[in-house]
């Protein structure tokens, strides 16, 4: 019984060493906020630093690529409020004018977005084609 | 037409399955053997009314018939015959049909591997596996039906997404679902064994082919998955933590758990409650990995396959939960177990801690996942946690995971002597230390992969060590040569040297992993001649050119890679533009070698000043990921032959404390 019990405490130990592994894995450097453009403005200066994921409309006209770097920096649109995104990576391939982006990173201080992931929700581009050939803008440079 | 009966097919194969659960319960009931056997002849029907709309939605796919939505909607006429045929399980209606297919196939193979030999179990197996038949036909003939007519037949289609266009991208989702659907035949089993009441070891012995089977697949899967990531989307990474592969994830880890603890059952006879638990979570997680791929609740990179099936998803994993676990509660006097653990140090030990272990993994993983939905259901905000959270709880995890890889298989039974333990870990042990020790003083101090490093070596070297005493022990009784020898053993224990294997193709991923704790990243913009030096590695961009086929325009940049100044090979980052889909592809030029992957992105050439931009990563021991595939396969291949293949089969019974079990050398 007393070797049982040597047992016990060992699983013990292991279960209680994850269960803290994930309780201290939850902390402000992993935590991600989903919100949306305008509660992200109105949080203000409390906003700084911190992770959040916002999503909105990339708004046409407004991507920027650097040609001497790898840089991008668009404007989206949700619900009214826009937010200038900056991001220092390659924009997915998915990644279209007009097209619903969903973006991780933090805010900076003047008031841009400093984007660590951009991704693109394309789920209306495989439903069935309802109206054939009407989307007329198509991309006049291919690349 | 073949194609025109697809839907007819459909009603047919669903209306055979519920005649095959109900006549395979019926039968039970009124112990008719002959409704038992109308049952499986109803089964054996589903099979071929499923493939005959399998056959029938190939026909419409290869004959681009517009008529249909899903084939408007996977492929057009420019794609290549072969993306045509694949384009089966591009979609989500098409998937479920094959899912079911799958599904059916394995049930077939089932039947005719053990209707004879468990005639009391297989009404209740054949039951349960066709009401979860019942359930893939239900949504592909009620819910999203792949024989759907448009409203008026278009004259080209939408097209293959064209980052699915890709060889690893094609065979990923048939070998992911082998692995998801598998998982029903040993939930079959063991539910069937609780619901006859003789909830014995014996559903466990069958059992075991038919997990390593569907285990196998998943892992392949993941694998693949990772692969394409890799090669397709261009991020220079093969796993992000996203929920799909989280999804997948999640019973891949219990099904390891399964896998090791039924050992425990069949040789001590212990654990019978927690194996049932295990794979009833199993399939259930592999239901929920669908639910998660398929519903969108949770967002991911893998949105092209959002749709309203979710709800019915989740409803099911919730039935299988709860049907699945109240039958465990009521027969809970069936499995008991009697006898208990001795010694911390004895292999029932080590195993349950792996078992925990992984469970725990699981769990993490799970938490990390659902996260989202939990902290908005519990405090109304929606949180969201990424790859930070699941590398700093899991990290530690597997390298402790890595560490019992090591330990368990080793020590004894009930307990180990002191010596013994000595005699087993001495120069393993040393030889960890040791690579620890060179590598810092190397200078790399990156802890985790330190310890990966050194627990990999520590792992690797008890399994060579065992394989060497084995070999000297039969090179002494038997003459044979060294390596005659260490195949022989490998084919006589078939069970514990191909688990071996698949333990050090295990190491050599995690030697894969821990190389990207040196990723080297960098931009580089680059004019017609210049180069630009990263590590070892130069790089001269010699220009580009256009182009264009039916499918796509391409623009391909010419690169010359030089190692120590000396020219490697000539590479050719490019990127395409589909016509069709109106969106471009990145594709990457990298060049491999086991000891490092040179990896270039381009990421656009400016119309101006012709110059090209490009990421860059030298990525160390990448290799060492697809190549523990490979060894994994070859391992899981030994497991899994037939135990009449090599000199006198010994282990054909496996007794619960026979000699056998204690290491050769003892």
């Amino acid at each position: 019984m007393a070797k049982n019990k040597k047992v016990y405490v060992a699983f013990l130990a292991v279960v209680m060493a994850m269960a803290f592994l994930i309780l201290w894995g939850f902390n402000e450097q992993t935590m991600v906020y989903y919100s949306t453009v305008k509660e992200l403005k109105d949080r203000g200066t409390e906003a700084y630093g911190r992770g959040f994921r916002v999503s909105g409309k990339v708004v046409p006209g407004t991507v920027e690529r650097a040609t001497d770097r790898v840089h991008a920096s668009f404007v989206i649109v949700e619900e009214g409020e826009t937010l200038r995104v900056e991001f220092d990576g390659i924009l997915p391939d998915t990644f279209k004018e007009d097209g619903e982006v969903l973006i991780e990173g933090t805010m900076r201080e003047d008031g841009t977005f400093q984007a660590t992931n951009v991704f693109t929700k394309c789920a209306s581009k495989y439903e069935p084609m309802e109206e054939d050939g009407s989307e007329g803008a198509k991309p006049t440079n291919a690349y | 037409m073949l194609s025109d009966f697809g839907h007819v097919f459909l009603v047919l194969a669903l209306a055979c399955s519920v005649y095959a659960l109900i006549a395979s319960f019926m039968g039970l009931f009124r112990k008719s053997p002959e409704l038992v056997r109308s049952g499986e002849r109803a089964a054996i029907a589903t099979t071929v009314f499923i493939t005959l709309a399998i056959l029938a939605l190939e026909q419409a796919l290869l004959s681009s018939d517009f008529r249909y939505e899903y084939v408007a909607s996977y492929t057009n006429r420019a794609l290549p015959v072969f993306y045509k045929f694949t384009a089966l399980w591009a979609g989500q209606a098409g998937s479920l049909l094959f899912w079911a297919w799958i599904l059916v196939l394995y049930i077939m193979v089932m039947l005719v591997t053990y209707r004879k030999r468990l005639q009391a179990d297989m009404p209740f197996i054949l039951g349960i596996l066709m009401g979860i038949v019942i359930f893939f036909l239900s949504l592909t003939t009620f819910v999203t039906n792949p024989f759907e007519l448009l409203p008026r037949p278009v004259l080209d289609g939408n097209g293959l997404n064209p980052l699915l266009q890709h060889w690893a991208m094609v065979i990923h989702p048939p070998v992911l679902y082998l692995g998801y659907v598998g998982f029903a035949i040993p939930f079959a089993f063991a539910l069937g064994a609780l619901m006859r009441g003789k909830a014995d070891n014996e559903w466990v012995k069958n059992v075991r082919r038919w997990t390593i089977v569907p285990w196998f697949f998943l892992g392949m899967g993941i694998l693949l998955g990772g692969k394409w990531a890799y090669m397709e989307l261009g991020w220079g990474g093969y796993w992000a933590w996203d929920p799909v592969e989280n999804a997948a994830f999640m019973p891949w880890l219990t099904g390891t758990a399964f896998l090791h603890s039924i050992i425990i059952q069949e040789k001590k006879d212990m654990l019978k409650i927690w194996n049932i638990v295990l794979i009833f979570l199993t399939f259930a997680l592999s239901i929920f990995g669908t639910f998660l791929t398929r519903s969108g609740v949770i967002s991911s990179v893998h949105s092209f396959t959002q749709s309203s099936l979710g709800p019915l998803f989740l409803g099911f994993v919730v039935f299988i939960l709860v049907s699945s676990f109240g039958i465990l509660f009521l027969r809970m006097d069936l499995v008991k177990s009697k006898a208990r653990l001795e010694s911390i140090v004895s292999r029932e030990s080590a195993f349950l801690i792996n078992n925990v272990v992984f469970v725990g993994a699981c769990f993490a993983v799970f938490w990390g996942t659902v996260f989202p939905v939990v902290s908005e259901a519990v405090r109304g905000v929606k949180i969201t946690v990424g790859p930070p959270f699941f590398n700093a709880v899991n990290i530690p995890i597997f390298l402790f995971l890595l560490f019992l890889t090591g330990v368990g298989p080793l020590v004894a039974w009930r307990k180990s002597s002191p010596q013994y333990l000595k005699r087993l870990f001495l120069w393993p042990t040393v030889a960890g230390v040791v690579t620890y020790i060179v590598l810092f003083a190397l200078g790399i101090r990156h802890q985790y992969a330190l310890l990966s490093f050194a627990l990999g070596v520590f792992v690797t070297a008890t399994i060579v060590a065992e394989y060497h005493r084995g070999a000297i022990a039969r090179k002494k009784k038997f003459g044979e040569g060294y390596l005659m020898a260490a195949i022989n053993l490998t084919l006589k224990n078939k069970r514990r040297y191909g688990g071996y294997i698949v333990h050090f193709a295990m190491v050599l991923i995690f030697f894969g992993v821990a190389g990207s704790a040196f990723d080297t990243e960098v931009e580089a913009n680059l004019k017609k001649g210049e180069s630009i030096r990263i590590g070892h590695y130069e790089v001269v961009y010699e220009g580009h050119r256009t182009g264009q086929d039916p499918n796509k325009q391409w623009l391909r940049t010419d690169l010359v890679l030089k190692k120590d100044g000396k020219l490697v090979k000539r590479i050719h980052p490019e990127r395409h533009f589909y016509l069709v889909q109106e969106q471009p592809t990145t594709e990457v030029a990298v060049y491999s070698t086991l000891l490092s992957d040179f990896y270039v992105v381009l990421v656009g050439v400016d119309d101006e000043s012709q110059a090209a931009s490009f990421k860059i990563y030298l990525k160390p021991l990448v290799m060492l990921v697809w190549l523990g595939g490979l060894v994994m396969v070859l391992g899981t291949i030994i497991c899994l032959l037939p135990d009449e293949i090599g000199p006198r089969p010994t282990e054909r019974k496996l007794e619960p404390t026979t000699k056998e079990v204690t290491p050769v050398h003892e």
